[in-house]
């Protein structure tokens, strides 16, 4: 794949892509962007393994959630070295007026385990089916369909509320 | 009852829709990204291709270095024995009867010196471009 092909097929499926890992991080803009970025990049860099087989937004979802978990564990190891009162503070600079808007769906999301939460988001919001969100995710179906149960039971809960 | 569970659930998400960053913004801050991304990849290819080139250079230089003292130690040893007779020297004594042996030091010795000595060229004119 080279270069015009990728750019190509990235312009069809920012959008989707951008909007999931803004779900992910809870509405986060910034650094919902700066995954998609990294993400992009790296499948970049790898575009030269990737075997057209697989569908391309299967691919990039599976990396672009590869680096949310790795933004994830970063994050657990800042955010001990950080003074709570500075956190709180930064907090409402980086939250975007839209995030106030779906704050309940975000705070719903947020009770959802990583795994739960992006399966729910593919499953729910991307109109991906089970076998796809096995891919992205690298679990299996089973664990699939017990996390978007769970997912579900929790999203009721803020739906009936 | 799950359908209805799902309905609702999917209808949450079907109301999703977030304001984005500007796409066009995104794309040309992941171009620049990628421009980044193939000059490091061009100036690695070069570097490895360079790397390789004077470690050829270091060995046929070495080789040649080497091959030339062998054989001017093997094929003229009369003047190899006139120097020691002119010197009478511990030293050369030594070195005429070690001769094959300091033949072959002086290959290895060549070879070993001459790779660094290119690399360090190689290195300072790279400092210079950048």
């Amino acid at each position: 794949m080279d270069r015009d092909q990728f750019i190509s097929n990235v312009e069809r499926e920012q959008e989707g892509l951008r909007k999931f890992l803004l779900a992910l991080c809870g509405g986060v803009a910034d650094e919902a962007d700066d995954i998609a970025q990294e993400a992009l990049v790296k499948a970049y860099l790898a575009s030269g393994i990737y075997v057209p087989r697989a569908k391309f937004s299967t691919w990039l979802y599976r990396i672009a959630y590869n680096c949310f978990i790795d933004s994830l564990r970063k994050q657990s190891v800042e955010v001990s070295d950080i003074d709570p009162l500075q956190m709180q503070n930064c907090a409402s600079s980086v939250f975007s007026d839209d995030a106030f808007k779906y704050q309940e769906l975000y705070a719903a999301i947020d009770e959802l385990s990583p795994s739960e939460r992006a399966s729910v988001l593919l499953f729910y919001m991307e109109g991906k089916s089970v076998r796809e969100i096995t891919k992205i995710l690298g679990i299996p179906s089973g664990t699939v369909r017990s996390q978007l149960s769970r997912g579900r039971e929790k999203l009721r809960k803020m739906i009936s509320r | 009852m799950r359908t209805t569970i799902d309905d609702e659930v999917k209808e949450v998400f079907t109301q999703y829709s977030p304001d984005l960053s500007d796409s066009d913004a995104f794309m040309k801050r992941l171009n620049q990204r990628l421009d980044s991304v193939e000059d490091v990849r061009v100036s690695n290819r070069a570097r490895v291709r360079d790397y390789w080139m004077v470690s050829f250079i270091a060995f046929g230089a070495g080789a040649v270095a080497g091959i030339f003292v062998l054989m001017l130690i093997l094929l003229r040893p009369a003047s190899l024995i006139e120097c020691r007779l002119l010197v009478e020297g511990v030293i050369l004594r030594f070195f005429a009867f070690w001769r094959e042996i300091l033949a072959m030091g002086i290959v290895i010795s060549l070879a070993l010196i001459i790779l660094p000595l290119v690399q360090s060229y190689r290195h300072c004119c790279l400092k210079e471009r950048h």
